[in-house]
This record gives C-alpha cells, sequence and structure tokens, in this order.
C-alpha cells in the first residue's frame, strides 16, 4: 500500500489530507487526481512540488517514477524565501 | 536636493552633533547598508577592535523608509564585524528605522563607549542620553515596554550586555541577528535606543509615486510567491523544498536530508501552531507567523530556525524549536549563528573532542543551556564566541560551519553550489543573502538551474549579490525580490516541462548575464516584473535610477564593503567554505556533489574586474567612482 498526502491548497479541493492507494507511478496518481477531484484539482497537483517520501521526482525520473510499497507521495505548495 | 541628516552621538561625552551627508555621497551610495558602509570606511582606522571604544557603529535607514511603498520598513546596522571582523551590515524590519527618521534623522553615528548602561532617547531631533538603571539585565520585551507604545525602540537583552559574539538587537519583534548586532551596542553599554516624532519622509514625485505604489502592490498580491506562498507559510514553507532537494542541513551539514524534517516544516506549522500572519509596516506580503508559546502570541520562527534548531541538530520537536525561537528574541541571540555553534559543539562531543552538554537529537536541555551562553556561564561563555572561535580553540575547522567567521545559513551549498560561492565571497561572512541567493534558483525555488553545475553560477552570483544589494540599501525587504519569477512558472510547477526547459536553459546562460553586467548603463529601463524598487527610488528620490543603474548601485556598494575588508585584512584566500563542503561529497556516489570554489572563484574575480587575489583593481574602483 502507498499513502498520497496533500498539502494546501490542493488539500482544500480534495477536501482529505491523505489517502491510500495501490497506483504504480506519479503519472497515475496524477491521473487519479484528476479523475476523482476534477480539474481544478488537477492543475493544483501539477503545480506542486511533487516528493516520494520527502524527496522530489525531479531528483528520480520525475512523473514517470514507479511508486513502491510503503512510498508516500506528496503535493507540497511551491515557495521560496528565507 | 535634500540629502540625507545624521546625528553623531559621542558617549563618551554624552553629546550629539548633527552631520549632514553631502550630496555626492548620497547620490553614489544612497543610505543603508552602502552608505553605512562607506562611513565606516572613512570614519574609523583599520584594525579596531569591534568591541572597544575606538568603534563606531552605525544605525541608519534608506530613501524607502516611512514612504508607504511596499516592504520598505527595514532599516540597517553597519559596524566592525564582531565575528569576522570585516564588514557587518544587519538589517531589521522593527519600527525604530521609520521612527527615527520621522524624528528627523536618517542615522545615527555612534561613537565612544558609555561608562555605565544608558539609553538614547530621540524625539523631534532632541537627542537625550540618560541612564538606563534597572533595566540592564532585563530582556528585550520588559526593557521595551518601559518605553511608550508609539516609540520606535532598538534594544538588547542579556545577550548583547555579556557581549556574547553573535548577540542580536531587537526592534519590536523584528531582529538584527547577524554579525553581533547586539554586541557592538552592549559594548557601548547603551541598553536601548528610542525614537518618535511626526516628519513626513520627502518623495520627489508623489502623484506617480502612488499610483507605482498601487501598481506594485497590486503585482505583489497577485503574484504566487509573494501573494501565496510567503503569506500561508512563511520563509518556514522551505523546509520541506529544501528536503526534498538534498539542501536542507542536517547534522551540522553533514547531510542534505532529514527524514523527519516534516515535523518542522512550514506545514505543519501552518496546520498545527499558526495563530494567524502578520506583517512588518506597509507590507503587502505578510510573511510573519505567529504562534502561542505558554500561552503567549509571540512571533513564530523563519526557516533558519526551523532548520537549525530541527534537522542540523536532528531535532524533531516543534515544541521545542518554538520556546527557542521566543527564548533567543528575549535573550537577544541570532538564532543561526547560535544553533549552528551548538551543532558543531554537538559533533565535538560526538567526536570526543570536547563536551559542552549538549548532543545530537536531545533539545530537552537547550533552554538551559542558551541562558548559560547568553550570560556567559562557566564553560558555556566559549560557546558564546561562535564557532570559528570554538574549531581555533578545540579542532575540528573542517566541520565548523562558517565562512570568514560568520556562521553559514541554511542551505547545504553542496546541492546548491553557486550558493556555495555566495557564501564564500559575501562580504558579511556566511550569510544567503549578501551571497547573491542562488539557492532560490538551484535547489529552493519553483525554478532548478543545475545545482551541481558550476557554469553560468559566477555571473548570476555576482549579478544578484549586486541587485539584492541595491534594494536592501534602497530600503526594501529581500523577499519583495522574490517575484522576479515569473508567474506562470509557478502555475506551471516545478516539474513542468517549460519550467524545466527554462532552467536547464539558465544554467547555460553565464555569458548572457556577464553581458548584462557590461551593458548595465544602457538599460535605462523600469519595469514591475524584474526590480520594481529602482523605478520606486526614482520617484521618491528624483534621481534616475533604472534597472541598469540600480544594480551598477548595488555593484559600487559590493565593492565599497570588499574594500573595507580588504582593509580589515580579510582577502581573497578567506573566500572559503569548510573542508566538509568542499572535499567531502554529500552523495559518496557522486563526486560533483562538492562546492567547487576552486572552479568558480576565479571566474568570479574575473566577472568582478578583481585581480586574481580576489581585490579589487584600481580601475574597476574608479569605474565606480569609489574613493579608496
Ligand atoms: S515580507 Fe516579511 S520580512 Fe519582509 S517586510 Fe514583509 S513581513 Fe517583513
Amino acid at each position: 500500500m502507498k499513502t498520497i498526502r496533500y498539502y494546501a491548497p490542493l488539500r482544500g479541493i480534495v477536501k482529505k489530507e491523505s489517502e491510500a492507494t495501490e497506483l504504480g507511478s506519479v503519472k497515475d496518481v496524477l491521473r487519479y487526481v484528476e479523475k476523482a477531484y476534477g480539474k481544478e484539482a488537477s492543475v493544483c497537483a501539477k503545480s506542486a512540488l511533487i516528493v516520494i517520501n520527502d524527496v522530489s521526482i525531479g531528483l528520480s525520473q520525475g512523473a514517470k517514477t514507479p511508486l513502491r510499497d510503503g512510498d508516500v507521495i506528496g503535493f507540497l505548495p511551491v515557495c521560496g524565501g528565507g | 536636493m535634500r540629502t540625507p541628516v545624521y546625528a553623531i552621538i559621542d558617549l563618551n561625552t554624552r553629546t550629539s552633533e548633527r552631520y549632514e551627508i553631502e550630496e555626492s555621497m548620497y547620490r553614489k551610495y544612497i543610505g543603508g547598508k552602502m552608505l553605512g558602509a562607506r562611513l565606516l570606511y572613512d570614519l574609523t582606522p583599520a584594525g579596531i577592535d569591534p568591541l572597544g571604544p575606538d568603534a563606531v557603529v552605525i544605525i541608519n535607514t534608506s530613501p524607502a523608509n516611512g514612504t508607504g511603498a511596499p516592504c520598505s520598513s527595514r532599516f540597517n546596522m553597519t559596524f566592525k564585524n564582531v565575528l569576522t571582523g570585516g564588514i557587518a551590515s544587519s538589517n531589521c524590519g522593527g519600527q525604530f528605522g521609520v521612527l527615527m527618521k520621522r524624528a528627523g534623522y536618517d542615522g545615527i553615528i555612534l561613537r565612544g563607549q558609555s561608562d555605565m548602561p544608558c539609553v538614547i532617547s530621540i524625539v523631534d531631533k532632541q537627542i537625550t542620553i540618560t541612564d538606563a538603571g534597572e533595566l540592564w539585565g532585563k530582556d528585550t520585551e520588559e526593557t521595551q515596554q518601559a518605553f511608550p507604545k508609539i516609540y520606535g525602540k532598538l534594544v538588547i537583552g542579556p545577550a548583547g550586555e555579556h557581549l556574547v559574539r553573535y548577540a542580536a538587537a531587537v526592534s519590536g519583534e523584528r531582529v538584527a541577528g547577524r554579525c553581533g548586532a547586539g554586541a557592538v551596542l552592549g559594548a557601548k553599554k547603551i541598553k536601548a535606543i528610542v525614537a518618535y516624532g511626526t516628519q513626513r519622509p520627502q518623495i520627489h514625485n508623489k502623484k506617480k509615486f502612488a499610483k507605482y505604489v498601487s501598481k506594485w502592490v497590486k503585482f505583489l498580491r497577485n503574484h504566487p510567491m509573494t501573494g501565496e506562498a510567503l503569506p500561508n507559510y512563511g520563509s518556514a514553507g522551505l523546509v520541506s523544498k529544501a528536503n526534498a532537494t538534498n539542501a536542507l542541513p542536517t547534522h551540522n551539514f553533514k547531510y542534505g536530508h532529514f527524514k523527519d524534517a516534516n515535523a518542522v516544516s512550514g506545514e505543519t506549522l501552518a496546520d498545527t501552531r499558526l495563530l494567524r500572519n502578520s506583517s512588518c509596516i506597509s507590507c503587502p506580503i505578510r510573511c510573519e507567523r505567529r504562534v502561542s508559546v505558554d500561552g503567549k502570541d509571540v512571533k513564530g520562527p523563519e526557516y533558519e530556525t526551523c532548520g537549525f534548531f530541527g534537522p542540523n541538530i536532528d531535532c524533531i520537536s516543534m515544541e521545542s524549536l518554538l520556546r527557542l525561537n521566543y527564548q533567543c528574541d528575549l535573550l537577544g541571540l541570532d538564532t543561526i549563528s547560535l544553533a549552528s555553534t551548538l551543532a558543531f559543539a554537538m559533533e565535538l562531543k560526538e567526536n570526543g573532542v570536547a563536551d559542552f552538554d549538549v548532543s545530537f537529537g536531545n533539545s530537552e536541555n537547550l533552554t538551559e543551556i542558551v541562558e548559560r551562553i547568553a550570560v556567559r556561564e562557566g564553560k558555556y561563555s566559549d560557546l558564546a564566541n561562535g564557532s570559528k572561535w570554538l574549531s581555533e580553540k578545540y579542532g575540528g575547522k573542517e566541520y565548523a560551519m562558517h565562512s570568514k567567521g560568520l556562521e553559514l545559513a541554511s542551505y547545504e551549498p553542496r546541492s546548491s553550489v553557486g550558493m556555495g560561492l555566495g557564501y564564500a565571497t559575501s562580504n558579511r561572512g556566511g550569510c544567503h543573502l549578501n551571497g547573491g541567493y542562488l539557492a532560490l534558483l538551484e535547489s529552493v525555488g519553483v525554478l532548478s538551474m543545475n545545482a551541481l553545475s558550476t557554469s553560468a553560477k559566477p555571473a548570476f552570483t555576482a549579478f544578484f549579490q549586486n541587485a539584492l544589494e541595491a534594494i536592501s540599501a534602497s530600503g526594501f525587504c529581500l523577499f519583495s525580490a522574490q517575484s522576479f519569477v515569473p508567474a506562470i512558472l509557478f502555475k506551471l510547477g516545478p516539474h513542468h516541462r517549460v519550467t524545466r526547459a527554462v532552467g536547464k536553459i539558465a544554467t547555460h546562460l553565464g555569458f548572457g548575464v556577464r553581458a548584462l553586467l557590461w551593458m548595465l548603463p544602457i538599460l535605462r529601463f523600469n519595469t514591475v516584473y524584474l526590480f520594481p524598487h529602482a523605478e520606486t527610488l526614482r520617484l521618491i528620490t528624483g534621481l534616475p535610477f533604472y534597472t541598469g543603474s540600480f544594480v551598477r548601485l548595488g555593484e559600487r556598494g559590493y565593492n565599497m564593503e570588499r574594500l573595507y575588508n580588504f582593509r580589515e585584512g580579510l582577502t581573497g584566500k578567506d573566500d572559503s567554505l569548510p573542508d566538509r563542503l568542499t572535499k567531502t561529497p554529500q552523495d559518496a556516489n557522486n563526486p560533483k556533489t562538492v562546492v567547487r570554489l576552486d572552479q568558480m572563484l576565479p571566474v568570479y574575480y574575473k566577472i568582478r574586474a578583481w585581480d586574481e587575489t580576489g581585490a579589487p583593481r584600481k580601475r574597476t574602483l574608479r569605474k565606480l567612482g569609489i574613493k579608496a
């Protein structure tokens, strides 16, 4: 089992903090978000910083990154400034 | 033209005199840290002790302060850096600057040393110095409560009184944190400076200024960075971003990723502890967090504090982090230098070198230890001297995480090598902002240049160091500059092919940015999308500032500060980082994960037109109109 974790603003649209899934890749999860929660959620998910176990998918295979059992995929709001 | 009016305050004689800045100096150095550097260079001989009687402390404002322009409340303190021996500028968003200006002074120059603890009061041009009496020994909150609410205050806490080398000065709940700003006031026995007045700042073209300000405010509110991300999460929102790209210092910078970082992230802070957001005066961004500590509504932590009292010491307690943050504000301590020094002490203990009763993964006794550091009690007095000093006494230089003596900010540069170059060349020491803040383009922002490539980094570093210098000297908060990344890229997101392509192209744009630096004199345009600060400064002062001349202004400031450093004995040899960052790869399987200063520094010096030792060439200074 894998977990999808939502952060604001996506959380406000899907109305949940997390959910379990058996999907196999980031791409599949993005497709699922669009199908289950609509266009707005999809746009929001795609513009987020997507992390698997807190590491950016940009450091692995991007949207093609596979999900393994126990993985947590998160959609973080992009931000900067320290 | 009205030029800035300063007061020279002599603590020895408790007298003051008016000091008008010459027009030519004003035109060249404008205010804040740049004018501060020029004045410090001119008013002090080389080699003085930053905490001695000959030291000079300049507290000054900038043209934009108090005008109502966005994010324009930041004032500056310039002095000889207690930690590095070079230049120090420390910036603060508290109300003091605006009220000092309203009281009739654009800046004050503090000389001499009082023999008794004192309070300086500046009310409607009148300057009086009185004994501090029982205020000495009080924390920053109690001290400020002793004065009328409407006054602007700048005070020190016990740490400044005990000359902790990284003591901070505090205004409201905002802090001039870095370089020992509290220590230099403590050395002069100044407990508090308070100001009040009603004078309005001058604005050259009021009508156009008002119009432009509302356009800029609208732009900031609509930009995803300044209108959503910063208001929602503050700078603390960076914890998870830095963690996601291996740029979050962990275990005293040994690693760049912490598996439990989420416990102290901006998202967790927002979900579990945030009361509301707030802001400095006249700021539409409102990045400040308000949190509750022991039932009290206080200012929450910035990113650096979350990172350094969290992953960098292997701790995951949000509760303890909030408490430490508030405690540091009360005692008047810089959280970056303090927490980094603690991490170094933890590693000394781990290696069996010295034991200060602090260890990784344990934050339980830290409030007690911090209290002792602030009053230099017993062996903890060593910790009050910072990590460079400690490493010289006990060893461990390769993992004392500072540059020139100032502890690095919370970005792991082996995953942001341009940030590494910025740390090494930053005039005030290991500072991300004075260093050009390339981490924003390499690892923690929406855009991702190749974080491990040295290509283009020297050019980008020089460009942004200059730009941030000018923005700061004009009186603006540097967060207001974060809207230069086009909003569309935030909408597309960091993984979109367009965003990735822009990042890739930027990695090869070194020559383009170099060309831009050569072309500064002809870049006679202003746009709200790049540096709205230039147009705002033009409308306030009536001086011909455009994008190009604005960045050139910053270049002058950067070279002026560099000149001061060279005079005080800091040279190119000090443009360095600890061996951990330059010799030990962050990822043992990837030799590229080190900061290749040897590759970047020669190119950087060339771009800056400095000689191979890193000294500004005579013709460079002449071109910039700087008199040595
Ligand atoms: S962005 Fe934050 S730090 Fe900057 S002026 Fe606004 S509230 Fe202050």
